[in-house]
């Protein structure tokens, strides 16, 4: 019976995202084989893909260390992308085997999260003493105008303006 | 801010990528600013704290400056 519900809760898919930090020094196609890798390996532990972000470069906030095959590294820069997606714990469990071992990552951040976009959508400002902005009523008006103008008047305008 | 910032603009979600909402909530030294300052609910508040100590985490927001 116990061990029934151990197996019911393993395969619950729950929403995770993961985020990564991508060593600057990667090529662009370096770059893509390993955001293919990561991904390639999510896939290979069940996980179906809700929405990513395909790594792009950022600096960093302050200086990171990893230390990559015996030696120190310092990172100012990094490629940082996410994923997110759903998956079993166990199926979790067995891909983050899989990032520890990649050198090419400074550092990963798994979270549980929800299945909706979560971040806030952007405002889109309009200054209040911005001219360019006109109000809807003031073009129909002009318009208006434009219509009820005498069309020999323009002629003889354009005439002048031809002389 | 006397009024909670999340439930007057309506955002559901306080995400740690979302570093220009979260910068509101940091003081120019990068500490995460007090209740007393930010005017957010007690719920509100623990996730923004948490979301900034993951953007700190990830190197999108500074653990000090200055």
């Amino acid at each position: 019976m116990e061990k029934e519900i151990i197996e019911e809760k393993g395969a619950e898919m729950n929403v995770y995202e993961i985020s990564f930090n991508i060593s600057p020094f990667l090529s662009e196609e370096d770059l893509a084989q390993e955001y293919g890798k990561i991904k390639e390996n999510l896939s290979k532990a069940g996980a179906v893909f809700i929405s990513e972000q395909y790594p792009k470069q950022i600096e960093l906030a302050y200086t990171m260390e990893r230390v990559i095959s015996n030696k120190k590294n310092k990172f100012n820069q990094a490629f940082f992308g996410w994923v997110k997606f759903e998956i079993t714990a166990d199926g979790l469990a067995s891909f983050e085997e899989t990032l520890k071992t990649d050198e090419n990552l400074i550092r990963y951040l798994i979270i549980q999260t929800v299945r909706e976009n979560t971040m806030a959508p952007k405002k889109t400002f309009v200054r209040s003493g911005d001219k360019s902005v006109r109000p809807a009523g003031a073009v129909k008006e002009e318009e208006g105008e434009a219509v009820e103008m005498d069309k020999e008047a323009v002629d003889k305008k354009i005439e002048e303006l031809v002389v | 801010m006397k009024q909670d910032y999340f439930s007057s603009n309506n955002i559901k979600h306080i995400d740690y990528k979302d570093i220009d909402i979260l910068k509101k909530f940091i003081s120019p030294n990068a500490k995460i600013s007090s209740r007393k300052k930010t005017g957010l609910i007690q719920k509100n508040q623990r996730k923004i704290a948490l979301a900034v100590k993951h953007a700190r985490f990830m190197g999108l927001l500074p653990f000090v400056a200055k």
